[in-house]
């Protein structure tokens, strides 16, 4: 694809710091742990949103997140951080406060000192956020709090609603102080953001990018709106919710909405091992194609090239790589086109596994690119797949798709795609570093 | 109104923008920006105690408070 080189990372770009905030996990070992058992979060919400749906959809929910609790949780010894960070975003909205939190998980496992003196790594780090429209609960709150009670509004609402609330959040507490933005492409958001880190890493703009995924939450209308359009799981199944998405199987029938948030912290290899820390993974490869349509259908076209181009930019031909974190949302249309395209690119003499990491966290929205990308780096180091536990009768039996159980198959080069309405597609490269030993694949059962 | 009701109701905005902070912390010598409220912090807990005292006070005025007492007293004024 000669067109593929300008949208590519160049060169390799070191994982450092995964971390995922969701009602899987909080740390990348839980998280893949309960990924490898094919846990799924989703449950039908108790409280449903208000509004005309006669019945509340399914939801892969936070529960019971506070700022405090995950505080406590994880910053027990880092007293001054705890009260910052409590400081900081204890009102604000939740994409804020979970993007503070799982930031600073990723700068603490990258081994990134924080508080008075630690903060000269933030000088040259960027911070991009993956997202746009991120507090749309909060604004309807106050939407409609301002039409129940004009003159009630909190002035702080003037930034609240904004998705830079969340670049500044995460930058203060976590002291970075580069260039910083929200990335905004819809359900692509998350790999759009992690590509925008890789490369400002590597044409060394910056020493490294904090690349942040906060929840991204719904209000009822566009929940409402979802709902309507045909998109969202919502009829079958309902007994049982975590059966609700099912994609690539035969009698999908849309997808469920996941909470859930990522942050990974990126740097040149050679960065990294001058610092004495592991490299998780690497971005090794980057594409990203516009199909010049606006809409929501997907095009097989438009996710071909930018599978393409991601491949392209890593050096790679389609039989190097393992295994594809599909976009897979479970719904009708979008799984058949990204099946059409993996087989067009793949092939279907030897592909690689396929599964969708949706049926477990939920869509994450705007997050999902980057919570799939944690679930990529878990996945490859574990040396395993996880299971795709709702494929009861696949729709295309061409694909190699993980079935019930996960596959122990050592991967060690990943493509994760993410598509978006608008037309955006978007996809990376991710690969466990060379000198990486082969994952000890001792299972936990036989 | 008294001074120590007024203040009463500028003690609960700010103990509610602020949940950090304990309730003895909070005197007539402080500033809030010394208890930790920042300036989005500061304008939300103004404007909430103007609310609830059903008063609208310049901003021309509210710069002149340097601390809680010099606040309380010119909320006082428009009471």
């Amino acid at each position: 694809m000669n067109a593929a080189a300008p949208t590519g990372v160049r060169r390799p770009v070191a994982i450092t710091g995964a971390a995922v905030l969701g009602p899987l996990g909080e740390r990348l070992e839980d998280f893949t742990a309960a990924l490898l058992a094919g846990r799924s979060a989703v449950s039908l919400t108790a409280t449903g949103p208000p509004g005309p749906a006669a019945e509340p959809p399914p939801l892969a929910a936070l529960r019971d997140f506070t700022v405090a609790g995950w505080a406590e949780r994880h910053l027990a010894d880092l007293p001054e951080t705890a009260g910052l960070l409590r400081r900081v975003v204890g009102r604000a909205a939740l994409p804020a406060q979970t993007g503070a939190c799982v930031a600073l998980r990723a700068v603490l496992d990258a081994g990134l000192p924080l508080g008075p003196g630690g903060e000269a790594w933030g000088e040259r780090t960027a911070l991009i956020v993956a997202g746009g429209g991120l507090a749309l609960a909060h604004q309807a709150r106050n939407v409609l709090g301002h039409h129940l009670s004009p003159g009630r509004v909190r002035p702080s609402y003037a930034l609240t609603h904004l998705d830079v609330d969340v670049v500044g959040a995460a930058s203060e507490v976590c002291g970075v102080r580069g260039e910083g933005w929200a990335v905004g492409g819809a359900s692509a958001s998350g790999t759009a953001a992690l590509i925008q880190g890789a490369r400002a890493v590597a044409a060394g703009w910056v020493e490294r990018a904090l690349v942040v995924a906060p929840v991204a939450e719904l209000s009822p209308a566009e929940t409402e709106a979802f709902r309507r359009s045909g998109a969202m799981a919502d009829e079958s199944w309902r007994d049982e919710p975590t059966r609700m998405c099912r994609p690539f199987d035969r009698d999908r029938q849309g997808f469920v909405r996941g909470e859930g948030a990522a942050a990974v912290l990126l740097e040149l290899p050679d960065a990294a091992r001058s610092r004495g820390v592991e490299v998780l993974a690497e971005v090794a490869g980057a594409g990203q194609r516009l199909d010049a349509r606006r809409g929501t259908e997907p095009d097989r076209g438009g996710q071909v090239a930018a599978m393409r181009a991601a491949l392209d930019s890593a050096g790679l031909a389609p039989g190097d790589v393992d295994y594809v974190n599909a976009h897979g949302t479970g719904s009708v249309v979008g799984d058949a086109v990204e099946a059409a395209a993996l087989l067009e690119v793949f092939g279907a003499a030897s592909p690689p596994l396929v599964n969708s990491t949706k049926p477990l966290t939920g869509h994450c929205l705007t997050a999902a690119g980057l919570v799939e990308a944690v679930a990529v780096v878990g996945q490859l180091r574990s040396g395993a797949c996880h299971p795709s536990p709702n494929v009861d009768h696949p729709m295309e039996p061409a694909l190699s798709l993980v079935g019930p159980g996960a596959v122990h198959s050592r991967p060690r080069t990943a493509v994760s795609n993410s598509f978006a309405f608008g037309g955006v597609n978007t996809s990376v490269v991710l690969r466990l570093p060379h000198a990486a030993p082969v994952p000890d694949l001792t299972p936990d059962k036989p | 109104m008294t001074p120590d009701e007024i203040f009463a109701v500028v003690r609960r905005n700010l103990l509610e923008v602020l949940p950090d902070l304990e309730e003895a912390q909070v005197s007539l010598e402080h500033s809030m920006r010394e208890l930790g409220a920042n300036s989005i912090d500061r304008m939300d807990v103004v404007m909430a105690v103007q609310d609830d005292l059903g008063v609208r006070v310049p901003a021309s005025a509210l710069t002149q408070a340097n601390d809680l007492r010099s606040l309380v007293a010119v909320l006082g004024e428009y009471v």
